[in-house]
């Protein structure tokens, strides 16, 4: 769909689809009335002439000038039953207005902006998708405007969104109304594989990785998009163990953690889901946690949203060499316990080993 | 279009030619079946008495229709992309183009109508944008199938990490109006990959963090990879700073605030490890952590200075929630 807006305030929609079949009938009423002064007859007309000498040559000749005649007609038939059409959508102060060009003529329909009740989405058919509008006047009425398939779905659903917008139009939910639900993804990761200069960015599902003497295989890459803009990948290797990255502005973390399986040893309490409240130091064997951010971000599995709000609680000894992260995982709280990885010491990483994509 | 991705290389290669033939065969060819049909019904007429002359009412027509589609399609050119992580590659005919892919901020589709009008698909331009707001067009207006764009678009933008977001007057294939974005308003200047020296030391640029102040010029931060660490330089009047991460809690117990961590509270002057520091700037506004962000991201700064030795305590607190304090 391209979005214009037009000089005096208001916006032209173009997109390919197809008409509606109430639209299309009336369409196709309309062009009837004009077929005759159509230029391609007169065209047809003009080639047929130039063409009737040869045609003399031979009587069964003649033969061919009816049979030109009907393919041509079908073949344009089916030409344009599936051919997509260019509809121009115009909304502008007071008026909403359909206009299609179909082979130099065109079909214009035209709604004042104070008789729409409100547009949407039903889904006619498997695969198949229709805007209606609904009128006020001169009854209350379902006109149906655009149909398309899943590709043009969600295209639909923009024209809908802004025509509301523009005529600030409340919406009601409908009855049999189709609802679209955005997906959300994660920060795009970038997918070339650097063969020198690796960085976090080169850990990919699969992959094995070279970490202190070892080697490891990636099992789950789970990452959290922080509020400030930052991220944070998750690695999970084969041995129960991840790999944290962790990036804020002013610094960047590493650390081998593993899930804490008694939360009580740090004075947590498994059933307490509020971690406003929580100590600003947390003490576990013979070491002091120091809280050193707090932050809120969305966790995905691969591409997929798991939460929407992870608060998470970072707490760091004295010497920055252990680090302990809580969070709220589905009314759990858990705790991982991390110790910092040099970043020398990842060393190599691989492809992964599998297919990819 | 032939796309084809590897870890190390996009390539993708179009046929404009085959482009051209598809879509004029799609309109004549319907045509030529059902007259090849009608005129099947003719076979028992004495037209057809040899094969020389049903040849001649067959072959010919159909010789003629192959034959200048195939000149078409040998007429019309080709081009090639080739992208790798340091650089894009497009070769037009004969014209060449390359631009080194740390420059590029976006791709776009920009609908071309007088392709589309006739043809049954939408048209549209694969554009770049560049960070220093520069535009090209990457195949010459010559019309890419929109679908095919998409393809291409998103690829190409997977495969270099670059955020997709909307670009004024962008055509939108598959719909979902894209979020427009917040652009950094200073582009030019120290960019990602370049080398920076800073006092006696010199590194190459991993990012770079934008913070566009509501009152004030903006300020930028930069990691930098000397080979050994990574240091954190923050930009002020063209001064670099190197800046170390202080843990919050320590920070406000060491001045006197204990089991606390609020940002209201912090105080115009307090004593850390026995030095005096004074509030001289409190700043608002918003942070962007990479080129072009979809969201902005509010932020509010103090900056506190010992007098004497004029070090620095930076502290900021990122979406009303994140503190972060830096000494330098």
């Amino acid at each position: 769909m391209n979005i214009i807006e037009t000089r005096n305030g208001g916006y032209l929609f173009t997109l390919k689809g197809k008409l509606s079949k109430t639209l299309q009938d009336e369409y196709k009423k309309r062009l009837k009335e004009e077929e005759n002064r159509d230029e391609n007859s007169s065209f047809l007309i003009l080639m047929l002439l130039m063409i009737f000498p040869v045609v003399l040559i031979h009587p069964i000749l003649f033969s061919f000038i009816p049979i030109s005649l009907i393919s041509y007609y079908f073949g344009n038939r089916l030409y344009i039953k599936k051919k997509e059409e260019t509809i121009k959508v115009n909304i502008f102060e007071g008026s909403f207005a359909i206009n299609v060009h179909i082979n130099k003529s065109h079909f214009f329909k035209h709604f004042d902006s104070n008789n729409i009740e409100q547009l949407y989405i039903r889904k006619i058919e498997q695969n198949k998708y229709c805007l209606c509008l609904i009128i006020k006047h001169p009854i209350r009425q379902q006109i149906a405007l655009i149909t398309g398939n899943e590709d043009k779905l969600a295209e639909l659903v923009d024209l809908k969104n802004k025509i509301h917008n523009y005529f600030d139009i409340q919406e009601d939910e409908l009855e049999g109304e189709f609802n679209y639900e955005k997906l959300e993804l994660p920060k795009r990761k970038r997918q070339y594989f650097n063969l020198f200069h690796q960085d976090i960015n080169d850990i990919r599902l699969n992959s094995v990785i070279h970490l202190k003497g070892n080697d490891h295989h990636i099992t789950k890459i789970n990452q959290l998009d922080w509020k400030n803009g930052m991220v944070s990948y998750q690695f999970t290797l084969e041995t129960e163990e991840a790999l944290f990255y962790h990036s804020s502005p002013a610094e960047r973390l590493l650390f081998l953690e593993k899930e804490m399986t008694d939360i009580n040893a740090i004075g947590l309490n498994p059933c307490q889901t509020e971690l406003e409240g929580l100590d600003k130091i947390l003490y576990h064997k013979g070491t002091n946690f120091y809280q050193t951010e707090q932050n809120k971000g969305k966790l995905f599995e691969g591409k997929t949203l798991l939460h929407d709000h992870v608060l998470q609680l970072l707490y760091e000894n004295k010497e920055k060499q252990r680090f302990l992260r809580i969070f709220v995982l589905d009314g759990d709280t858990k705790a991982m316990l991390g110790e910092i990885v040099e970043e020398h010491q990842l060393q190599e990483i691989l492809p992964e080993t599998e297919e990819w994509n | 279009m032939k796309l084809s991705l590897s870890r190390l290389e996009l390539s993708a290669t179009i046929n404009w030619g085959r482009k051209h033939l598809t879509s004029i065969l799609k309109k004549t060819l319907p045509l030529l079946g059902i007259g090849t049909i009608i005129s099947l019904t003719a076979i028992p007429y004495p037209i057809f008495e040899t094969w020389i002359k049903g040849f001649t009412f067959f072959g010919i027509p159909s010789l003629l229709y192959f034959g200048s589609s195939a000149i078409l399609y040998l007429s019309k050119s080709k081009s090639k992309i080739r992208c790798t992580n340091e650089e894009l590659y497009i070769q037009n005919g004969k014209e060449e183009f390359r631009i080194p892919t740390q420059q590029i901020a976006q791709f776009y589709l920009k609908y071309n109508s007088a392709k589309t009008r006739n043809s049954d698909q939408a048209k549209v331009d694969l554009m770049l944008l560049t960070k220093d707001s520069q535009e090209y067009d990457c195949f010459n207006g010559k019309g890419l199938p929109a679908m095919d764009g998409r393809e291409l678009e998103d690829s190409l933008q997977q495969f270099l990490g670059i955020e997709d977001y909307y670009v004024e007057g962008e055509y939108q294939v598959k719909g979902h109006q894209k979020e427009s974005l917040i652009e950094s308003d200073l582009p030019k200047g120290e960019s990602v990959g370049q080398i920076l020296s800073f006092g006696t030391e010199e590194g190459i640029i991993l990012k770079k963090f934008q913070y566009n102040w509501d009152h004030s010029s903006p300020d930028q931060m930069f990691w930098v990879e000397t080979g050994e660490t990574l240091s954190i330089l923050y930009k002020k009047e063209e001064l670099y700073h190197k800046e170390f991460k202080v843990n919050t809690t320590l920070f406000f117990r060491e001045i006197g605030l204990a089991n606390t961590i609020s940002w209201e509270e912090l105080p115009h002057i307090f004593h850390y490890k026995d030095e005096l520091f004074e509030l001289i700037e409190e700043n608002s506004g918003r942070f962007l952590s990479s080129y072009a962000e979809k969201k902005e991201i509010p932020v509010q700064q103090k900056l506190y200075q010992n007098l004497q030795n004029k070090q620095l305590f930076r502290i900021v607190l990122y979406a009303d929630l994140t503190i972060e304090i830096s000494k330098s």
